[in-house]
C-alpha cells in the first residue's frame, strides 16, 4: 500500500482544516463572555463576593468555600479564547493565510489583528485580576517573561509574569491596537459574526480607549505616572459617550447558546440564586448612603410571591440558608435572567464614575454615570434624570457606591473595585448579624462566618492543574506573590 | 498409519529406524511408507506424545496409536493459534480450561480472576455487563487503554471503551462495558493468557499481552453429541456503606412549622437533602407523603422514624437465567458445532433487565487436499434501566448514601407518579400545594429515575473468521483466512418532563467493522535430533468506526414522547464523526528445537500505519525466546523426584502507531450562534511528527516438575520498558491548548510471577489440588518529556497525576498539617488545617496479588473455592466525602456527636506555608475547641483530603462451587449429567477500608482508584445443570 493512499485515510473527514477568521472569532467572545459569567466562577463566585447574590441552599460558597475547580475552570477557558485570538492574529500574520483572512467582508489583516489585541487585552486583564501573577503574552512586545501561548516552538510550562509587567503592557496593547481602529474607524471588520459591536472600528476604538481608563485607575496608587499618561490619552481620543458605545455580548435564545444565568437557572432548573438582603436594601434606600428608592429594584430582582422585595440574608450558615425557599424571596429579575441578555463587558455608566473619581469626584460625571445605568435598564429618560438630580452631591462614597451599584451583572469588576476602594462600606463583615428570625424559643440571629479566610477573598487559587503540570513556575509565583490562599492581596491592591 | 488418542490421523510425525537415519515423516491423513526389513525397529514420535517403538514383522501395513505424553507435554495455543508444546516455549504461557467458567458470569472474563499469575482484574457490580477492567503485569501505556488484547479463534476483537470521559473520572455517567463482555462462557474451550515477548507475534495491538480464546468445536468422532446446560443464578447487593438511623432530613434539630388550612404542623426541612435533622423520635410530622392532596395520608401527620423499609427496599434480587444448546458432530471430513445461548437477566435495581442470544458456528471440511474452516457468532443484547455512577441524579448510591434523608421510606416512594403525570419527590421544594412546591428541589424520587428517565442499550455483533488451508508436501502448508468484528451498539437515553433535571432525549449509534486478511505459509520438518518449523505471512488490517451522537438541544415539548424532532433543536455532541485507520504488516518466525532439550524461536514483524506521518510510518520489530529443558541433561534425567526442569529467556519488542487523526492541525465546529457558523482551536494540539510507540520486555524463568507430578513451580521475572508513547500531554493551559500529542514517556514494569501448584492428596477416591499464584509489579514513570514532570491524568473528583520517578496512578490533595511531633494541626475554629499545596497521598497501584485456588474431587463430587486478595495501593471515595458531608453515614451519628459535639485530636499551632509547599510549624498548644458534628463532618468534605482516601487493600473468598457428576450407563441415551452449583463474593474476609468496597471500577480505561459513587460487587448464587446426548 502506498504512503498517500495511507495518508489519505488518514484524512480526518470530521474536521476542517481551514475556516474564515470570523467564525474564530464569534467563537472568542462567547468563550471569553461564557467564562467570566460562569455558574461557578461568577454565579458561586465574583456575584458573590461582590454580595449582589446570595445562596438560598448550600451557602458555602457564600462563606468562602471555593472550590479550587472553580479556578481551573476559569483559567483553562481563558486562555482557550486567547488561544482563539491568537489564531486570527496568526492567520493575519502569516503570509501563506493572510490574504485569505481578509478576503470577502472579514476585514483588513491589520483590523482583525486590532480587534483580536482588544480582546486579548480584556481577557488577561480579567485573569491577572483574578490570581495576581499569571503567563502573559503580548502582540507587541516580547518580553522575554512573556511566556503563555507559545506555539513553534512550544513552551508546556510558562513562566508565570507579574502583574506589574501586565497592567503595563496591555495599557499599551489598548493604546496600539485603538490607534489603529481610529485609523481605519470608518471600516468594518469581522461583520455580523462580531456579536459585539457588528463589525464597528469605532466603537472598538472606543472600547480598546475605555478599558485604558478602567486599568489605569486600578493601578493609579502603584503607577502614578503611567497612569496619568494612558488615562489623559485615552480621554484625548475619545471613550464611550453613551450607552450606544456599550461593549456587550447579546446571547441567543435558542439552545445551547443562551445566556449563562439562564442556563444556570432555567435549563438546568435550579434556583439557587437569589438577590442579597445587602443589594435589596440599598435599592430600597434603606442602607447605604442613599435614602431613596431606586427605580432599578425591579429590574435587578423580581418580587416574591407577595410581591414585595425581599433580599436573601446574605452568608447564612448551611442549616439557615434553606429556610427562605425561594418562593419567598427575591430571584435575579427578569431581564437579567432573560436567555438573550446582554452581557456587559464594559458599558458608559462606568466610564463616567471612572471620570468622576479622576476630576476629584466630579458632580457632573457622577450624575451623568447614574442617569446612564439608569437608561440602560430600561428606565426612561425622565424618571432616571429626576433619581440621578435628588441623588446628594459626588463624594468618593457616592460615586464609587453609585458605581457598585451600576456594576450589577459584572461580579468580577465590582468585586475588583470593592478590592481596590474598600466600598461600598456597607458590606456584610465576618461578625455581623444578617439576619434576626423569630422563632417559637425567641430570636435567633445569625453571623456572618467565613469558612475560608477572614473577609472578601483578595484573589481565587491557582488551578490544581497547574500545581500538577507547571509546579516550578507556580512555586515561583507564590514566592514573589505570597502563599496560595483567598487572603493573598495582588499587587496592585498591596 | 499413525493415529492420536482420538483415533484421528497425525500428520508430520516422525518415523525411523531405530540406530539408523532412515526415516520419514506422516502424511496429512496420517500414512507414511517406508520400506524396511524385517523385525526392525521404527520408533515413532510426534510433539506432545509419547514416543512408540514397533518391531514390524513381515506385515503390509500396520497401525499404531500414540499416547498424549503427560502433563509435561501439555499442549498450549500461542500466538496466531499455533499448538505449541509448553516445554518448548521461552515464555510463559498460563491457560484456564474453560471448565473454570462453569459460574457462567455475564462478563466472562470476571471468572478468571485470582487464576493467572500477574493478571488484575477489577470486574465491575452486577450483572448487567459493565467493564471489566483486565490487566496484565501493570500498567505499560500511561493515558491509553492498557487492555490486552482479545483473540477469539483466531479473530481480533474489539475491545473499545466507550464510556464518557466524566464516567471514566467518576464524575457521572453509566458504564456502558468494554465490549469484550459479548463472549459467552459457554462456547469457551480454553483461555490461554500470553503475557510477555510471547505476543509479539501479534503486532502492536499486543503491547499489553493477548488473551487467546478458543471456543469449542465439533468432536470429530463419527457421532452427534448434544449438550444442554442450564443455570439460574441469583444476585443481591450487598456491603453497602453503613447510612446512620438516628437522625433524619433536615439541617437543625428542631421541625420548621406550617399551617395549613388553619392547623399547624411539624413539617420536613424541604431545603435539606441532608440528614442533620430532628432525632427519629417519633415525633408526628407531615412527610412528603402527607402533602398530595387525594391521597389517604393527606394532612395526616405521621411519626418520624427510622422506615420500615428503608434503601435496601429498593435493591431487588437480580435473575439471571440461561440457557445453552450445543450440537456437535462430524462425519467423514467434516466437522461442526452449533450453539445457541439465551440469557435473561433482571437487574437488582427496579426497571433493569437484559437480554442477550448468542448464536455461534464453528465448522470445517476437507475438500480433496484443502481444508475449509469458519467460526461465526452472531449476538445480540439488549439492555433497560443500566445503572448510573457517579454525581448523576439518576444513580442511587448518590440518591440515598452520598444525599438524602434517611427517614425516607423506599415503599412509599414506589408509588412515585402522580395522576397528573408529575412526580411525588421526598425532596420537594416547598410544603404547599402549589405547582412550584411539588417540583422536585434537588433529587429525583429513585422510583421516578428507574421508570422514567432509564438508558436503553442494543448491541448487534457479528464476528467470525472464514479460511482455507492446503497441504503443498509434506513438511510446507498454505493457509489464507478473513476475520471479521463487526457491531453496531446504540443507545436511547431519556430523562422525562418534570425531572429534576432538564429533560432531554439522545441517540447515540456506534458502527464498527474491522476486517483482517491474513495469509500464512507454515513449515515443519524433523530430523533425529533436530526440529525446525518457521512460518512467514502478511496482514492487512482495516477498522472503520462511524458515530452517531445525537440529542435534543431544548427541553421535551410534549412529555412521553421521545423522539430528537421534540424540542426546539438537534444537537451534535463530541465524537460524532467517522474514523478509520489501516495497518499493513508482515511478519515470519522460526522455531527450532534440539534433542527435545533446547528450543530457539525468533520473530520479525514489520508494520505500516495508516495513522503515522508517511516519513514514520514503517518500522519492525523482532523477538527472542529461548528454552533449555536441563531435566533431558543424562545427570538429572536419573534424579528420581525431578520429572521435569526449565530455564526460560526471552526478549521481545512490540511497536504501535497512534490514535486516527492525531497529526494535523483541525478546527472543531460548535454549534452555530444565531446562525452564524463557529469554529474553535481544539484543546488537543496534534502533532505531524509522531513515531511510533516501542515496549520492549526481557523475560526469565524456571519450570520445576517434582515428586512425580506432585508439585510444581514456576517462578518468571520480566522487565518491562515502554517509550515513545503518543500521549495527549496535559500542558499548562497556559500554553494555549490543554494537551499535546507528544510521543513521550519511558516507563517500567518489573516484576515476579510465582505460580504454584500441588496435588497434596491424590489416589482413587480423592484428589486434592491446589494452587497459588502471587504477583508483584513495581511500576516507575522514568521519564516523562522535557520540561513536564508530571502527568495529570485527571482532575475532576481529585487529582490522579503520574509522576517522574514515582509509580503510576498517584492520588494527590491537601494533607493534613503536622507538628514536628507528628500530632495533627487544629485551626482557631476547631478543625484540622489542610496544607495549601497538593501532596502525594497514595499511589492507586496494589503493591501484590495473590489468588489461592484450591478443587477437591471425591468419587462424584467436585468442590472448588478461590481467595482473592489484593495487598497495597489505595483509592479515593467520592461516597464517603458526601455522605460524611450531608449526615448519612453512620459515623455522622455515633457515639452521640451530634449532642456532645466534639474536640479532635491535634494541636493549635502557628503555622507558616512556604513557596514549595513545605511549612513551618511553631507555638503549638493544646486544642480545646468544641466543634459541632456538623462542622466536624463538614470538615472531612472541605479539609484535608487525606479523609476520603483509603487503603484499597482486601482478602475475599472469590468462588466456591461444588459439582456432583451422576455415574451412569456408557450406552444409555444420556451421557454425561452434572450438576454444579456456585457462589461468587459471598464473603470479604478482610477488607482495610470500613466503609466502601474497594474493589471496583468505572471502566476500563486507566483513571482507576476513583471511587464516585459505584455499587458494590453484588453476591452471586448460582446453579447449574449440565447433560449431554
Amino acid at each position: 500500500c502506498s504512503d498517500e493512499k495511507l495518508a489519505e485515510i488518514n484524512e480526518d473527514p470530521n474536521r476542517p482544516g481551514n475556516v474564515p477568521t470570523p467564525t474564530i472569532l464569534l467563537t472568542a467572545e462567547k468563550q471569553i463572555m461564557d467564562n467570566i459569567r460562569n455558574e461557578n466562577f461568577s454565579l458561586r463566585g465574583t456575584m458573590l463576593f461582590a454580595q449582589y447574590y446570595s445562596q438560598n441552599i448550600y451557602t458555602d460558597q457564600s462563606r468562602y468555600d471555593i472550590p479550587r475547580s472553580y479556578s481551573d475552570v476559569f483559567w483553562a477557558n481563558s486562555y482557550k479564547a486567547l488561544n482563539n485570538l491568537n489564531q486570527i492574529i496568526k492567520l493575519n500574520t502569516d503570509e501563506l493565510t493572510k490574504s485569505v483572512a481578509s478576503a470577502g467582508t472579514a476585514g483588513s489583516n491589520a483590523n482583525q489583528i486590532a480587534i483580536a489585541r482588544i480582546l486579548k487585552a480584556f481577557t488577561f486583564h480579567s485573569l491577572t485580576d483574578v490570581f495576581g501573577d499569571v503567563p502573559y503574552e503580548s502582540y507587541g512586545n516580547k518580553d522575554p517573561e512573556f511566556e503563555a501561548l507559545q506555539q513553534n516552538p512550544d513552551n508546556y510550562t510558562p513562566v508565570y509574569a507579574s502583574q506589574e509587567k501586565i497592567y503595563v503592557d496591555i495599557l499599551n496593547e489598548l493604546k496600539a491596537a485603538g490607534d489603529t481602529l481610529l485609523k481605519y474607524k470608518g471600516q468594518n471588520t469581522f461583520g455580523s459574526s462580531d456579536i459585539i459591536y457588528a463589525g464597528s472600528n469605532e466603537k472598538w476604538a472606543k472600547f480598546a480607549q475605555s478599558l485604558r481608563l478602567r486599568l489605569s485607575t486600578r493601578i493609579r496608587v502603584k503607577l502614578p505616572a503611567v497612569s496619568e499618561e494612558h488615562f489623559s490619552d485615552a480621554l484625548a481620543k475619545g471613550v464611550f459617550t453613551s450607552n450606544a458605545d456599550n461593549a456587550a455580548f447579546k446571547y441567543s435564545s435558542g439552545a445551547p447558546n443562551e445566556a449563562p444565568l439562564y442556563r444556570a437557572t432555567v435549563t438546568a432548573n435550579r434556583k439557587d440564586f437569589a438577590v442579597s438582603h445587602v443589594l435589596v436594601n440599598v435599592l430600597k434606600g434603606e442602607l447605604g448612603p442613599f435614602k431613596t428608592a431606586d427605580p432599578r429594584l425591579p429590574r435587578y430582582a423580581l418580587p416574591n410571591e407577595r410581591q414585595i422585595y425581599i433580599g436573601q440574608p446574605y452568608g447564612l450558615p448551611l442549616e439557615a440558608g434553606g429556610i427562605n425557599g425561594p418562593t419567598a424571596i427575591s430571584l435575579p429579575g427578569a431581564i437579567v435572567n432573560a436567555p438573550d441578555f446582554a452581557e456587559v463587558l464594559q458599558e458608559y455608566a462606568e466610564v463616567a464614575f471612572l471620570i468622576a473619581e479622576y476630576n476629584n469626584w466630579d458632580d457632573a460625571s457622577y450624575r451623568k454615570g447614574v442617569e446612564a445605568s439608569l437608561t440602560k435598564w430600561g428606565i426612561d429618560g425622565a424618571t432616571a434624570k429626576s433619581y440621578a438630580d435628588a441623588l446628594p452631591a459626588a463624594n468618593k462614597e457616592n460615586v464609587l457606591t453609585q458605581k457598585y451599584l451600576a456594576l450589577y451583572t459584572q461580579g468580577l469588576e465590582a468585586w475588583s473595585e470593592i478590592r481596590r476602594t474598600g466600598y461600598p462600606i456597607f458590606l456584610v463583615k465576618p461578625g455581623d448579624v444578617v439576619w434576626s428570625r423569630q422563632t417559637e424559643n425567641g430570636i435567633v440571629n445569625y453571623t456572618f462566618q467565613p469558612i475560608f479566610g477572614n473577609g472578601i477573598p483578595k484573589r481565587l487559587y491557582y488551578p490544581n492543574k497547574e500545581q500538577n503540570v507547571n509546579r516550578e513556575h507556580y512555586q515561583q509565583a507564590l514566592a514573589r506573590q505570597g502563599d496560595d490562599v483567598i487572603t493573598t492581596a495582588l499587587w496592585w491592591n498591596k | 498409519t499413525v493415529l492420536d488418542e482420538n483415533t484421528q490421523p497425525i500428520a508430520g510425525a516422525s518415523v525411523l529406524v531405530k540406530n539408523t537415519t532412515q526415516g520419514t515423516q506422516t502424511k496429512s491423513d496420517g500414512t507414511f511408507s517406508l520400506e524396511v526389513a524385517d523385525n526392525s525397529v521404527l520408533v515413532i514420535s510426534y510433539v506432545g506424545y509419547q514416543p512408540k517403538e514397533v518391531v514390524v514383522g513381515d506385515e503390509q501395513k500396520i497401525q499404531v496409536s500414540l499416547v498424549p505424553d503427560n502433563q509435561l507435554s501439555e499442549v498450549v495455543v500461542t500466538a496466531l493459534g499455533i499448538k505449541r508444546e509448553k516445554k518448548a516455549l521461552g515464555y510463559v504461557v498460563q491457560d484456564v480450561s474453560g471448565d473454570v467458567l462453569n459460574t457462567r458470569p455475564t462478563n466472562a472474563l470476571s471468572a478468571i480472576s485470582g487464576k493467572v499469575a500477574g493478571l488484575q482484574i477489577i470486574p465491575s457490580g452486577g450483572n448487567m455487563g459493565g467493564s471489566t477492567r483486565v490487566l496484565l503485569r501493570g500498567i505499560k501505556s500511561i493515558t491509553g487503554n492498557n487492555q490486552p488484547l482479545y483473540v477469539i479463534d483466531g479473530t481480533p476483537i474489539d475491545n473499545a471503551d466507550l464510556n464518557t470521559a466524566s464516567t471514566i473520572g467518576g464524575s457521572a455517567g453509566k458504564d456502558v462495558g468494554n465490549m469484550i463482555q459479548d463472549l459467552n462462557p459457554d462456547d469457551i474451550e480454553n483461555i490461554s493468557v500470553l503475557k510477555g515477548p510471547s505476543a509479539a507475534l501479534y503486532g502492536s495491538r499486543a503491547a499489553n499481552g493477548v488473551i487467546l480464546i478458543t471456543t469449542k468445536k465439533g468432536n470429530n468422532k463419527e457421532k452427534t453429541e448434544i449438550s444442554l446446560n442450564t443455570g439460574i443464578e441469583l444476585e443481591q447487593i450487598v456491603r453497602l456503606p453503613k447510612r446512620q438511623k438516628l437522625y433524619g432530613q433536615g439541617y437543625s434539630t428542631e421541625f420548621p412549622q406550617a399551617t395549613i388550612n388553619g392547623t399547624t404542623y411539624n413539617i420536613v426541612d424541604y431545603a435539606a437533602d441532608e440528614s442533620w435533622g430532628p432525632r427519629l423520635d417519633g415525633t408526628p410530622v407531615l412527610h412528603w407523603y402527607n402533602l398530595d392532596p387525594g391521597y389517604p395520608e393527606y394532612l395526616n401527620p405521621e411519626p418520624w422514624l427510622y422506615p420500615e423499609h428503608d434503601v435496601n427496599y429498593f435493591f431487588r434480587t437480580g435473575i439471571a437465567n440461561t440457557n445453552n444448546l450445543a450440537i456437535a458432530g462430524s462425519s467423514g471430513k467434516t466437522s461442526y458445532r452449533l450453539s445457541y445461548t439465551n440469557k435473561n437477566v433482571r437487574g437488582t435495581v427496579p426497571n433493569a433487565s437484559l437480554g442477550r442470544n448468542t448464536l455461534s458456528f464453528s465448522g470445517s471440511t476437507g475438500l480433496g487436499k484443502v481444508t475449509i474452516s469458519s467460526n461465526l457468532n452472531y449476538v445480540k443484547n439488549n439492555s433497560t434501566g443500566r445503572p448510573w455512577t457517579g454525581a448523576s441524579n439518576r444513580n442511587i448510591m448518590l440518591e440515598a448514601f452520598q444525599w438524602g434523608g434517611v427517614q425516607v421510606d423506599y415503599k412509599k416512594l414506589s408509588d412515585y407518579k402522580r395522576p397528573d403525570g408529575t412526580p411525588r419527590p421526598w425532596n420537594r421544594t416547598g410544603y404547599r400545594d402549589t405547582p412550584g412546591d411539588r417540583a422536585t428541589r434537588f433529587i429525583d424520587n429513585p422510583y421516578w429515575s428507574a421508570y422514567e428517565s432509564y438508558l436503553e442499550e442494543s448491541r448487534d455483533r457479528l464476528y467470525g473468521n472464514v479460511g482455507v488451508s492446503a497441504p503443498i508436501n509434506s513438511w510446507l502448508n498454505l493457509s489464507g483466512k478473513v476475520y471479521a468484528d463487526i457491531y453496531q451498539y446504540q443507545y436511547q437515553d431519556r430523562i422525562a418532563v418534570y425531572s429534576r433535571s432538564q429533560s432531554m432525549y439522545q441517540e447515540y449509534s456506534n458502527n464498527f467493522h474491522e476486517f483482517n486478511y491474513e495469509f500464512l505459509a507454515t513449515a515443519n520438518k524433523q530430523w533425529t535430533d533436530f526440529s525446525l518449523s518457521g512460518l512467514v505471512g502478511g496482514n492487512i488490517r482495516d477498522a472503520n468506526r462511524r458515530v452517531s451522537d445525537l440529542q435534543t438541544g431544548g427541553p421535551l415539548v410534549v412529555p412521553n414522547y421521545y423522539d430528537l424532532r421534540n424540542s426546539s433543536g438537534i444537537l451534535a455532541n463530541n465524537g460524532h464523526g467517522l474514523f478509520r485507520e489501516q495497518v499493513y504488516s508482515i511478519f515470519g518466525s522460526f522455531s527450532a528445537g534440539w534433542k527435545n532439550m533446547l528450543y530457539l524461536d525468533g520473530t520479525l514483524r514489520n508494520d505500516w500505519w495508516s495513522t503515522l506521518p508517511t516519513n514514520n510510518n514503517s518500522f519492525y520489530y523482532p523477538s527472542l525466546t529461548s528454552s533449555f529443558v536441563f531435566s533431558e541433561l543424562e545427570g538429572i534425567r536419573n534424579i528420581p523426584w525431578i520429572d521435569y526442569a526449565k530455564f526460560r529467556l526471552g526478549w521481545a519488542e512490540v511497536g504501535n502507531g497512534a490514535a486516527p487523526y492525531s497529526l494535523a492541525q483541525l478546527y472543531s465546529s460548535l454549534p452555530a450562534f444565531n446562525g452564524q457558523p463557529s469554529y474553535t482551536q481544539p484543546d488537543i494540539m496534534n502533532n505531524p511528527n509522531l513515531k511510533p510507540e516501542l515496549t520492549s520486555t526481557w523475560e526469565t524463568g524456571f519450570e520445576f516438575q517434582l515428586f512425580k507430578n506432585r508439585l510444581g513451580l514456576d517462578v518468571t521475572y520480566y522487565n518491562n520498558r515502554s517509550r515513545n508513547q503518543t500521549i495527549a500531554v496535559p500542558t499548562s493551559d497556559a500554553f494555549g491548548y490543554q494537551q499535546k500529542f507528544l510521543n513521550a514517556g519511558l516507563i517500567t514494569n518489573k516484576g515476579f510471577e510465582v505460580i504454584l501448584t500441588g496435588a497434596p492428596i491424590k489416589n482413587d477416591r480423592f484428589e486434592w489440588n491446589s494452587s497459588v499464584n502471587w504477583s508483584l509489579n513495581r511500576n516507575k514513570i522514568a521519564r516523562l518529556y522535557e520540561g513536564i514532570s508530571t502527568l495529570e491524568l485527571n482532575n475532576t473528583l481529585v487529582s490522579l497525576v503520574a509522576q517522574e520517578g514515582e509509580s503510576y496512578g498517584q492520588i494527590r490533595g491537601y494533607d493534613f498539617v503536622y507538628a514536628p511531633d507528628g500530632q495533627r494541626v487544629v485551626q482557631e475554629d476547631g478543625t484540622y488545617l489542610r496544607t495549601s499545596q497538593m501532596t502525594d497521598l497514595g499511589t492507586v497501584l496494589p503493591d501484590y496479588l495473590v489468588g489461592f485456588q484450591n478443587s477437591f474431587k471425591y468419587k462424584n463430587f467436585t468442590l472448588g473455592f478461590l481467595i482473592d486478595a489484593r495487598v497495597g495501593g489505595h483509592f479515593f471515595s467520592q461516597t464517603y466525602k458526601v455522605g460524611m458531608y450531608a449526615g448519612i453515614l453512620d459515623r455522622t451519628a455515633a457515639n452521640n456527636i451530634r449532642e456532645t459535639g466534639i474536640v479532635v485530636d491535634g494541636v493549635k499551632a502557628d503555622v507558616q506555608f512556604n513557596p514549595d509547599g513545605s511549612y513551618n510549624v511553631t507555638n503549638t498548644r493544646p486544642n480545646d475547641t468544641r466543634i459541632s458534628a456538623q462542622t466536624w463532618a463538614r470538615n472531612e468534605y472541605n479539609g484535608p483530603t487525606t479523609f476520603s482516601v483509603f487503603d484499597a487493600t482486601f482478602v475475599k473468598l472469590r468462588e466456591i462451587t461444588l459439582g456432583y457428576n451422576f455415574q451412569l450407563k456408557p450406552d444409555g441415551v444420556i451421557k454425561t449429567l452434572g450438576i454444579n452449583a456456585y457462589g461468587r463474593n459471598l464473603w470479604n474476609i478482610y477488607t482495610k477500608s470500613k466503609y466502601i468496597d474497594p474493589e471496583f471500577t468505572n471502566s476500563g480505561g486507566n483513571i482507576q482508584g476513583i471511587e464516585g459513587g459505584n455499587l458494590p460487587i453484588p453476591a452471586t448464587y448460582g446453579l447449574n445443570v449440565n447433560v449431554k446426548f
